[in-house]
């Protein structure tokens, strides 16, 4: 069994367990969902992740710590994750296969052949690594395993699964996907002009492995300098780190294809140098490094100028609950998409804009698109999210109860009525759709009573019994007087209580036997139709901004009722009451 | 030696040899450093909920209890000798500041007067406070007050800043970021209500310095009423029901030390006082782990008794300390006055 | 363009010319140890459910749409843990205002029966198939009552189960009685393995409610025999006691009726007993009765093989019945011909005085 075999045996193990903790990602307790799937393992694996949230946290949180263990195999062995398990390079090497196939073995080997441009990724990790220890976390837009779970999770298997719905139960939507959805597009397009593009060229990841592989006793080589030279190994080379001549080792993937393919089996792991020469890492230009790290040591501050993070916080920003204050959330966040993935009532988004060029991909909850606002029994976000940037609550915390109790429920932020778009404020339409899907309990949404007259809804009595009343001179009526909302009030005589219509045709009110008229109705009287209007009026101490009302709110638009992020827990600074 | 197949020509093993060895080394120095960065900002409980939005319900007990229920009054002229005298009678400094504590010290900077005017708390009597807890080994020494004229003005007049300066204590000016909401279980008045929690961040030890005077509307203006200094937003509408904010302002926080400069107590015109004649020279100073017993004392300063003050019979019905400071059999030293 | 005819080859390059060494070999293993190693974590860790997904399955799907009344109901520990399930839903209690938004126009059949309370839980089976069962148990007012909602519901042809002295179960649920509560447990399948569940499940039930009828048994009438006995054997068709708690045969006020079903031959008929509180309210319902019935067309017969007392009526082919006895009000209801009629009134006429002794 050669190595390449395992190898490819590794490769496709890992995209296989990649692509299945993708499907397990939804909440339940069937063999094919999360159950306890170690969702996370991939990311966890992560050391640029690990590494980047010490720099920006001054933390090592727990789950990370698998990444230790890639970490010492790489001192030891070099590359071998890139090699054997990265999933987005298995995908990016399948991409390179179906690219490099229709080439002559000239036209592999110049696409295989070193490029000055490798550099790139190694400035790009200084970049964020500075970046993060000025607590802007920014790996998460370029390190590949959230890359990689954020564009499947968000775009391809949303688009796969619309069909036989076996992920949710109802067809996912995610906010600005179609960006997502282009850089996956272009990242395994490019594999087919440069095999591994992404991996040789942008890989903060590949470039933090390069860099800890520069002491590993064990590198592929070749063991005698007169070879053939028939550049077998060149076209070949996953990784373009010239294997026939001074192979660079920190370049070099352990795709192991040399060693496999060398017609004399010159090329073998060595404990020693390449016998055509041996490089660590290509030529860094020490004033590239500097020059990133600057630019990453000013880039955190200035994103921070805007005060997006405090004063100019964007007010339609609603994090999931369990989210830490936007500074330090920041310095977590890795952008995997985990959160979006596994929220049972898809609200929470990649956010675009919402929060800043800082927050780009971050969780932000949009009530419009999902399935209900957020169900106040689920705890999924936090337990998911692999660097704790929404903290793992627990439902005692969330709903504020048992130890909680004295500290309350998790508020999303607070929920304002629009009273110029409510239906009942002012489109005289009774609805109270909002207060009767607020969840706590009391409510936080409370309705005050009025009675408004109707349009074209005043006549003259022209006949009166008991029960019924005969009117003249009204306007043309489409209201549903009968629906139970509909009174009819004397003008001129508000002592007398006002009387609901049961039935009504042509010009003749039943109305509701008790309460009756204390004195009937004169001929002529004016009378009045008026609509019962409940107005809803939000409890700002009982509101914990889960959504519910805005996302059933019949005024489909722009809800006339909405949350905004003043009142969340997470941030002191918008405390509704004081 | 290579690992898969072909051995190396004889000449050169020695030198492979080395390099691996080399290598090696470089490749564990780089695992274990690795591995410490690690295992040292290893993290097993995740990121805390932070202190945003969580409503109090106290700032904190910081009495030693091994030292409960103490009571020094001295009489004489001179605060630092005073207050060396009283501490030792209650059983020496490190009975209350311990090597590595940080300490508050709450004092009176009410008002951007002038130390002679004895509305504030007297900064020598502060320094010499100060002092002796970072001579006790206290890590840090801060000292704070929210007075009701500007911050920087007060503690400047009052000569607190620069005490602070001269015995490096660290003065906290108070600031919109370090209110938080406060809910005193059981209190009516501070019901979500800002108080200066930020200034408690890492603090172990409270020690309130505070003059006797008399006050308007409360009798008296000694520890308890002291603590006032720590609340924020608009407090003066508890003057409504100054009784009932002092009483709850007595479970606020259990402070470690509480020192009552009697040496000049203002008598009449309190809290501002204005004039020197206000001012009448007591000789005394109250040393106490008991705020209330230690206001009770003091009461007899200014010639009042309990019922003309009500406030202190409702803090010790509350539980925060004893009324009846006999009870706590003071310990009475003459330094001559 | 030639490229598209080239024969598929998932090789590029030449062939792998030098062999494999033991060294490579052993690499090798030690990678798919490594593998198999993660494969056994990771379905190792997946039976270790993750805190969101017990809150999920705990608490049940999304609070949102449902109302926000309380669980405070006494019943609802009943549904608490059963064995082989594990709880799908939240425990929902309804009372008599909400029956109907539960289960609709049932709910009438409850509510004219005496309903107090009802609490339903969903479930699943902790192994095996996806399945569900739906627990019902409603808090009747007496032993009667849910006697009256049990018979009233009965499905023809249901093997009767020892469960409790009523209970019977179809192909996918069981239903019983337990003192004043009326219980069904029903399946969404009739797979055997879903079946297999139900007895465990009633078993349980019953055992947690048992110790109520402790109250109940203290609440029993005095000296009443038991509605059951009071109908004679012979042609009863099994299973067709009912209570009618309230107009009973569509008269109003007629309230506490037994009915069995009878096939005597050929012919068919439906007797009936009430257990009146005294002799004069007997009597009087007994002209209201008959009342009735000359009111809706019938006209009496001559009857003198029927028993003492009795009052025969006919009206196109069916035939009615009504006697008194003591503090008893009984007869025979839509005889298909009159010697059923008087056959079943005089076996009920017999019935009746050796148990009023």
């Amino acid at each position: 069994m050669s190595i390449v075999t395992v190898r490819r045996i590794s490769q496709v193990f890992f995209l296989a367990l990649f692509f299945w903790l993708c499907i397990t990602a939804t909440v339940g307790g069937q063999w094919w969902q999360m159950r306890g799937w170690p969702v996370n393992w991939i990311l966890n694996l992560d050391p640029l992740t690990a590494g980047a949230t010490m720099a920006a946290t001054g933390t090592l949180y727990a789950s990370l710590l698998w990444s230790l263990a890639a970490l010492m195999l790489t001192v030891v062995l070099g590359r071998f994750f890139c090699g054997f398990a990265c999933p987005l390079g298995t995908l990016n090497q399948i991409f390179g296969w179906i690219g490099q196939r229709s080439r002559k073995p000239a036209g592999r080997i110049w696409a295989n052949r070193p490029r000055p441009a490798r550099v790139i990724k190694y400035y790009l990790l200084i970049f964020l690594f500075a970046g993060a220890l000025t607590g802007a976390l920014l790996t998460g837009i370029f390190d590949p395993l959230p890359l990689l779970h954020r564009s499947i999770n968000l775009t391809l298997a949303p688009v796969l699964d619309s069909g036989s719905l076996v992920l949710s139960l109802k067809p996912r939507h995610y906010g600005s996907a179609w960006l997502i959805g282009a850089v996956l597009v272009s990242i395994l397009g490019l594999n087919l002009v440069i095999p591994r593009f992404f991996c040789r060229f942008a890989c903060p990841l590949g470039a933090l492995f390069g860099i800890f592989s520069r002491f590993a006793p064990w590198r592929i080589g070749k063991t005698a300098d007169h070879c053939g030279e028939c550049t077998v190994c060149e076209a070949q080379c996953e990784g373009a780190c010239s294997p026939s001549g001074t192979i660079v080792t920190g370049e070099c993937l352990m795709c192991c294809n040399c060693l496999h393919r060398c017609p004399h089996g010159r090329i073998r792991f060595n404990t020693t140098a390449s016998a055509g020469g041996e490089g660590p890492l290509p030529d860094l230009s020490r004033r590239g490094l500097v020059m990133s790290g600057a630019v990453g040591l000013f880039t955190g501050p200035v994103l921070r100028l805007g005060g997006m993070t405090g004063l100019n916080n964007n007010p339609n920003l609603i994090r999931p609950p369990g989210a830490l204050d936007e500074d330090r959330f920041l310095a977590r966040c890795i952008r995997c998409g985990q959160c979006m993935r596994a929220c049972p009532s898809n609200i929470i988004q990649p956010a675009l804009a919402e929060a800043g060029l800082e927050g780009l991909w971050t969780p932000a909850i949009n009530y419009r698109l999902g399935d209900s606002g957020c169900q106040v029994n689920c705890i999924t976000c936090g337990q998911i999210c692999p660097t704790a940037a929404i903290r793992p609550l627990t439902l005692d915390e969330k709903r504020g109860r048992g130890d909680f109790a004295a500290s309350g429920p998790i508020r999303l932020g607070s929920a304002l009525v629009d009273r110029s778009r409510c239906l009942p404020w002012v489109l005289d339409r009774p609805c109270i759709v909002c207060q009767e899907l607020c969840p706590v309990s009391p409510k936080a949404i409370f309705t005050r009573t009025t009675f408004e007259p109707i349009r074209d809804g005043r006549g003259r009595v022209m006949a009166a019994s008991d029960d019924s009343l005969e009117l003249a001179g009204l306007g043309p009526i489409t209201a549903p007087l009968a629906g139970g909302d509909y009174f009819l009030r004397r003008g001129g005589r508000p002592d007398e209580p006002l009387r609901r219509v049961n039935g009504f045709s042509g010009n003749k009110f039943d109305l509701v036997k008790s309460p009756g008229w204390n004195a009937p109705p004169e001929p002529g009287e004016s009378v009045d139709i008026v609509v019962r209007l409940q107005r809803p009026h939000v409890d700002a101490s009982r509101c914990i901004g889960c959504g519910m009302c805005e996302h059933e709110c019949p005024v489909s638009g722009l809800r006339a009722i909405r949350v905004t992020s003043e009142n969340e827990s997470r941030s002191r600074r918008g405390r509704l009451i004081l | 030696m290579s690992k898969f197949g072909e051995t190396q020509p004889r000449g050169e093993s020695a030198l492979t040899r080395r390099d691996f060895i080399k290598r090696a080394a470089g490749a564990s120095v780089l695992a274990l450093s690795a591995g410490a960065l690690y295992a040292g900002l290893y993290d097993g409980r995740g990121p805390s909920p932070g202190d945003t939005g969580k409503i109090l319900t106290g700032l904190g007990d910081f009495s030693v209890p091994a030292v409960a229920g103490r009571m020094a009054i001295v009489r004489g002229t001179d605060r630092a000798a005073m207050l060396d005298r009283a501490v030792a009678a209650l059983g020496g400094i490190e009975s209350f500041i311990q090597k590595g504590d940080r300490v508050l010290i709450k004092v009176n900077a009410a008002f951007a007067t002038p130390p002679s005017l004895g509305a504030t708390t007297n900064p020598e009597l502060f320094a010499a406070m100060a002092r002796m807890c970072l001579v006790a080994g206290a890590a840090g020494v801060f000292v704070t007050d929210n007075p009701i004229n500007n911050p920087e003005s007060c503690f400047d007049l009052t000569g607190i800043a620069e005490a602070a300066a001269s015995t490096g204590a660290r003065l906290i000016i108070p600031g919109e970021g370090l209110f938080s909401p406060l809910t005193l279980p059981g209190g009516k008045l501070l019901v979500d209500w800002p108080v200066m929690a930020g200034a408690f961040k890492g603090v172990t030890k409270l020690i309130a310095v505070a003059p006797v005077k008399d006050h308007a509307r409360a009798g008296a203006s000694m520890i308890l009423k002291n603590f006032y200094g720590l609340l924020g937003g608009r407090r003066n509408v508890f003057h409504q029901n100054i009784a009932g904010i002092i009483t709850e302002l007595s479970l606020l926080a259990k402070p470690t030390l509480c020192v009552l400069d009697g040496t000049r107590v203002m008598l009449t015109n309190g809290p501002t006082g204005g004039s020197l004649s206000d001012l009448k020279a007591a000789d005394t100073l109250i040393v106490s782990t008991d705020p209330v017993a230690a206001d009770a004392a003091g009461l007899e300063l200014l010639e009042r008794s309990l019922s003309d003050v009500p406030y202190i019979q409702m803090a010790d019905a509350a539980g925060a300390g004893k009324a009846d400071y006999k009870l706590l059999n003071p310990v009475r030293i003459n330094l001559g006055a | 363009m030639s490229t598209l005819f080239k024969p598929f080859r998932l090789r590029r390059g030449p062939k792998r010319i030098t062999p494999v060494g033991p060294a490579e070999r052993r690499a090798g293993y030690a990678v798919l140890c490594v593998l198999l190693a993660v494969l056994a974590y990771a379905l190792i860790k997946q039976s270790q459910f993750n805190p969101a997904v017990v809150a999920a399955l705990r608490e049940g799907p999304a609070g949102a749409k449902k109302a926000s009344g309380a669980t405070a109901s006494a019943l609802a520990p009943v549904l608490d843990a059963l064995p082989g399930v594990f709880p799908l839903s939240e425990v929902e209690a309804f009372d008599p205002d909400t029956l109907s938004d539960k289960i609709d126009g049932k709910a009438e059949l409850y509510l004219s029966s005496g309903f107090k309370e009802m609490v339903w839980r969903a479930f699943g089976p902790t192994d095996g198939d996806k399945a569900r069962f739906d627990i019902y148990v409603y808090d009747m007012a007496s032993p009667q009552s849910a006697f009256a909602v049990f018979s009233g519901q009965r499905r023809n042809g249901a093997a009767a189960l020892g469960l409790t002295e009523n209970a019977y179960s179809t192909g996918n649920a069981l239903f019983f009685t337990v003192g004043s509560r009326y219980l069904e447990i029903v399946a969404d399948s009739d797979a055997p393995a879903v079946k297999n569940l139900l007895d465990p499940l009633g078993a349980a039930l019953l055992a947690k409610l048992s110790p109520k009828l402790g109250e109940q048994a203290a609440n029993a009438q005095e000296g009443e025999p038991s509605p059951g006995s009071l109908f004679p054997k012979p042609g009863l068709i099994e299973g067709s006691l009912r209570l009618a708690m309230s107009d009973a045969f569509g008269l109003e006020g007629f309230s506490n009726v037994y009915t069995a079903d009878y096939k005597l031959g050929d012919a068919e008929a439906t007797g009936f007993v009430s257990i009146l509180p005294d002799e004069a309210q007997a009597q009087t319902w007994k002209q209201n009765v008959l009342k009735f019935l000359l009111d809706n067309g019938y006209s009496q017969i001559k009857a003198d093989d029927a028993p003492e007392g009795a009052v025969v009526l006919e009206s196109s082919g069916a035939f009615e019945a009504v006697l008194t006895r003591g503090r008893l009000l009984y007869g025979v209801h839509e005889a298909t011909s009159r010697q059923a009629a008087v056959a079943l009134a005089g076996a009920l006429d017999k019935q009746a005085r050796e148990k009023m002794r």
